[in-house]
């Protein structure tokens, strides 16, 4: 009797779970990624093109935030050394951050939400809730008092780099709104990481962001850049022997064809 | 938005995609160089590599496995010729491979405290600023007494040096018929490990440093000294291409195809273009360039960065 009075509650906890569920994110078609999976192989461009398309709530701006998987930054910090050349005087190690992270818009967000809801709902245009939850690890470990400012610095200047490489960016005007659907289209360059990338699609309403639905797509390497990927890392004294025995093979070809010497 | 269409191709191991004739016009230039100079493009190609934005330990190694490809048509070319001195070949490889793989420890060592790529700029500044001042000062001396002086720095016969005439006195001394000389084997080992460091530290194959120290110091005949250093630099550069592959995964392969595709062919254009100009003419361009090269790496060591934060890329793009 307790089993199935148990069964019952788990049953009918599932069930309210799946409806809280579809309330905040709505229904999974709402919003749409294409193509839902970014293959990079050798012909790849410099960047892959996503349109990220749905329904856009009644009267509502909308706000795209898509997050790369996390992954791990080595850093130098330079400092003048040896009194007048440039060196690494520091290094550090940053962990959970993003690889990328885009925000898309469809009106300029300092007019939809105030400064306080921006930090709150983590859409700030200095990607502010990166420095709460990056993690640091310095190889020399700095003094208590320094550590906040340290984290800091490491941290906008490895967002700087980011953004130069077109990897953290904060569009306004790229979500289009017509008829009750937006659409944007997600400029993905080469270099950014493979993986899940989640999409945070947000609804600004008299001055609030609300989180109506989350989709993703995927970013893996295909082909013969996958093949060759996979090699180098996981089977490297093939691969290096593979390579060297190619150079040499295609250096006598040449060398058999011209039928020259040259020099080195 | 209109997606704009162009040749570009994905490197896996960089993780970037660059434009097909950017990399082939870089090899290109390189091969041009070096078929109108006679020497290896390697020194040129690694920063040239790391200026359009590849990894510098991707750059040093890739280029370190298409050095592999140019040699190797060379050395065979000389080995048909009897151009080369296997037995000294043998010792100096034997020098490269253990200094070949010290520098590939010290890339590693260096990349995990995150000096790798400031370490690569000083030896680069250098060495570059070293070879490239000779050359420009003794070419300008050249082109001043106004005489043509076709190949003066490899047409020198072997001359009794120094070091040469200390190095009699060590132990393990060896009798190199083709080079015409009998000197220590630790000498030429000593010789090839410095420059088997500095192959895996630059991505280069040592031949522009080799070459002038086998002639002035070890006292070799040139073109003995030509075809034994590309020999030598094949076996070596093969070392640094599987070291490299095995311990820090940077080799690209897609990127050495590339560069070999260019390089080929602007060696051909610049040995036909090289036969028109005068020694010294070749050698001061050559030292121009070097010293260009060395200054735009002297600039990024003295000028403010403009972000004092900056990523530490050991072990390529992923």
């Amino acid at each position: 009797m307790r089993r199935g009075l148990l069964g019952l509650g788990l049953f009918t906890g599932l069930i309210a779970l799946g409806i809280l569920r579809s309330s905040v994110f709505g229904a999974e078609d709402i919003v749409k990624c294409l193509p839902p999976c970014v293959e990079k192989n050798l012909l790849s461009e410099k960047f892959h093109v996503v349109t990220i398309t749905g329904q856009a709530p009644p009267s509502a701006e909308i706000i795209l935030k898509i997050v790369a998987p996390n992954r791990e930054f080595k850093l130098n910090k330079s400092g003048k050394g040896l009194g007048f050349v440039w060196l690494p005087i520091g290094h550090a190690e940053v962990k959970n951050i993003p690889g990328m992270c885009i925000l898309l818009s469809s009106a300029k967000v300092s007019d939809i939400l105030s400064e306080k809801d921006q930090k709150v709902a983590g859409l700030t245009s200095d990607f502010q809730e990166i420095y709460q939850q990056a993690q640091i690890h310095h190889k020399e470990d700095p003094n208590q008092g320094e550590k906040a400012a340290l984290k800091r610095e490491y941290l906008s200047g490895l967002i700087r780099i980011l953004k130069e490489a077109g990897l953290y960016r904060f569009q306004e005007g790229a979500v289009k709104i017509s008829q009750g659907q937006f659409e944007a289209q997600l400029i993905h360059p080469s270099e950014a990481p493979l993986g899940k990338y989640r999409v945070f699609c947000y609804a600004v309403k008299d001055g609030k962001a609300q989180l109506f639905n989350e989709q993703s797509f995927l970013v893996r390497s295909a082909g013969v850049a996958e093949w060759l990927s996979h090699q180098a890392h996981g089977n490297a004294v093939v691969y290096g022997i593979l390579a060297a025995l190619i150079a040499v093979g295609v250096g006598l070809f040449v060398g058999a064809i011209f039928k020259r010497g040259g020099g080195h | 938005m209109v997606k704009e269409r162009s040749m570009d191709i994905y490197l896996p191991i960089a993780n970037m995609s660059v434009n097909v004739f950017l990399l082939m016009g870089l090899g290109g230039l390189v091969g041009f160089l070096s078929g109108l100079f006679g020497v290896g493009g390697g020194f040129l190609l690694t920063p040239l590599l790391i200026f359009i934005g590849i990894p510098p330990t991707v750059a040093a190694a890739s280029d370190s496995n298409q050095i592999v490809a140019a040699a190797s048509s060379g050395a065979y070319a000389h080995s048909r010729m009897g151009n080369v001195d296997f037995r000294m070949g043998i010792i100096l490889l034997l020098g490269g491979i253990t200094g070949g793989s010290i520098g590939v420890q010290i890339i590693k060592v260096l990349a995990a405290r995150g000096n790798v790529d400031f370490v690569i700029k000083l030896v680069y500044v250098f060495v570059l600023g070293t070879i490239g001042a000779f050359m420009f000062i003794e070419s300008l001396g050249a082109l001043r007494r106004s005489k043509a002086i076709t190949e003066e720095a490899f047409s020198l016969e072997p001359k009794e040096s120094m070091i040469r005439k200390m190095t009699a006195r060590l132990p393990l001394q060896v009798n190199f018929a083709k080079s015409r000389m009998t000197t220590s084997a630790v000498f030429p080992f000593i010789l090839g490990a410095s420059v088997g460091i500095l192959a895996a530290i630059m991505g280069v194959g040592g031949g522009f440093i080799m070459v002038p120290a086998m002639i002035y110091i070890l006292g070799m005949p040139t073109i003995v000294a030509i075809g034994t250093d590309l020999f030598q630099i094949v076996l070596t550069c093969i070392n640094v291409t599987i070291q490299q592959a095995i311990r820090n995964h940077t080799v690209d392969l897609v990127l050495v195809i590339l560069l070999f595709f260019g390089s080929t062919v602007g060696a051909q254009i610049g040995v036909r273009v090289g036969r028109r100009l005068r020694g010294e003419q070749l050698r001061i361009l050559l030292g121009i360039i070097v010293l260009l090269v060395m200054g735009k790496m002297l600039i990024d060591l003295l000028v403010t960065p403009e972000n004092l934060i900056g990523l530490a890329r050991g072990g390529g793009g992923h």
